[in-house]
């Protein structure tokens, strides 16, 4: 009895394995792709949030409902400082308006579960991997450039929605946090936060 | 699918690129850099020279001094601002106690530039570009040096081959406009900023 109760386990666990998994209806893999806009915020560099960033995203369903994944993305968040004197050793002073720009860009693996397979998925999903970023302060004729690599993290939901059955293009819409340990002495000694929304296309 | 994939992952690394500002500076107004030489006590001194003109040096032509309209209205400048700070002008070096130098820059440099992709993406590896140089770019800069000509000449001073030791400098300097009138009138704000952020010139 014993040994039938688990051959009854094993086939049930591959069938939920093997079920059809189109990404709207039956398709395992799936890709998106579009328009970030990220917000940076907890560090003394930049603090704004701006759109000049894109994504890219795609997943393998394991199951009807757990994908796993890659990643990879990019922003730039850019402030302006009026000019100001900036006192330096032994009575120095530097005098300047100053463009700061934080690119940051992060892939690795992720991790993904929609709710269910139907035309309208919402998920949440975990992405984990590496982060580049360069922190550069322009002034008159010159720049001062401060890159890191850092540990990403980022928590995720949002929502593919595949308007018509028969088609593999959908829309793809999502907010983000993410959490980064690039430190810079200066500007963010203990990482860089982020907050965001994605929108774009589902394939 | 596959062709969707990567078109879609070759335009993702197309624009994943770092934004870059123009080349210009936003507020028009030149950086000012000032530092006194160690341990500088303005109670050593109570007068100054100023001579009739100003060197010139670019890397375009030979360098020569000045004596211009524009080179007048620079030296005026500094002579009024250190006589605001309450020293005496002299017209006789030897009874000068400190030496007033103006040395006027100017770099030409030469410029490649695409023409069919916004510049700010310089730098994405890939695109297909027309490299020519195609503007020409001045940036000017201004270095105004008092000298100390108390008693013997100290120890020489590299680049300048004076004998008088540097006791204060001003580097006023960034992107050139294709108005000299224009730049000048504004090395005349630079010139007083200098002043400013050197509260201890002051009698």
């Amino acid at each position: 009895m014993k040994k039938y109760t688990y051959l009854l386990v094993v086939a049930m666990l591959l069938l939920f394995a093997a079920g059809e998994t189109h990404a709207q209806v039956g398709k395992r893999a799936y890709m998106n792709i579009g328009w970030q806009f990220n917000g940076a915020f907890h560090n003394d560099f930049v603090q704004n949030v701006q759109g000049y960033g894109a994504y890219l995203q795609n997943g393998y369903y394991l199951t009807p409902l757990l994908a796993i994944g890659s990643f990879s993305h990019f922003s730039n968040n850019e402030q302006y400082l009026e000019k100001q004197t900036y006192p330096l050793e032994n009575s120095a002073a530097l005098t300047t308006d100053t463009q700061r720009n934080l690119y940051q860009n992060a892939f690795g693996p992720s991790l993904r579960l929609r709710l269910w397979p139907l035309e309208v998925q919402p998920y949440i999903e975990v992405k984990m991997g590496a982060e580049y970023a360069v922190a550069s302060t322009y002034f008159s004729s010159y720049v001062l450039r401060a890159t890191s690599w850092g540990f990403y993290v980022s928590p995720e939901i949002g929502v593919t929605y595949y308007p018509d059955p028969d088609s593999d293009a959908g829309l793809h819409l999502a907010v983000y946090y993410s959490y980064s340990t690039n430190t810079d002495a200066d500007f963010h000694p203990h990482g860089l936060n982020n907050w965001g929304f994605k929108l774009g296309v589902a394939f | 699918m596959k062709k969707i994939f990567y078109f879609t992952l070759g335009l993702v690394l197309a624009v994943a690129c770092e934004k870059e500002p123009a080349i210009m500076d936003p507020d028009r107004e030149f950086l000012v850099y000032t530092e006194p030489s160690p341990n500088f006590d303005s109670t050593a001194y109570t007068s100054f020279y100023l001579p009739d003109s100003i060197l010139v040096m670019s890397n375009a032509r030979e360098p020569y001094y000045s004596t211009s309209y524009y080179a007048t209205a620079l030296l005026g400048q500094v002579r009024d601002n250190l006589k605001g700070f309450g020293y005496t002008q002299v017209t006789d070096p030897a009874d000068a106690d400190l030496g007033a130098r103006l040395i006027y820059l100017e770099r030409l440099d030469r410029y490649y530039h695409y023409y069919v992709n916004p510049f700010w993406w310089w730098g994405c590896p890939g695109y297909p570009a027309d490299w020519s140089p195609d503007y020409l770019r001045t940036g000017s800069a201004l270095v105004v040096e008092l000298l100390d000509m108390v008693g013997e000449p100290s120890q020489p001073v590299p680049f300048s081959q004076s004998l008088y030791s540097v006791v204060w400098m001003a580097y006023l300097g960034g992107p050139a406009s294709t108005s000299l009138y224009y730049d000048v009138l504004r090395m005349q704000d630079a010139i007083d900023q200098a002043f400013v952020q050197s509260p201890y010139l002051k009698k």
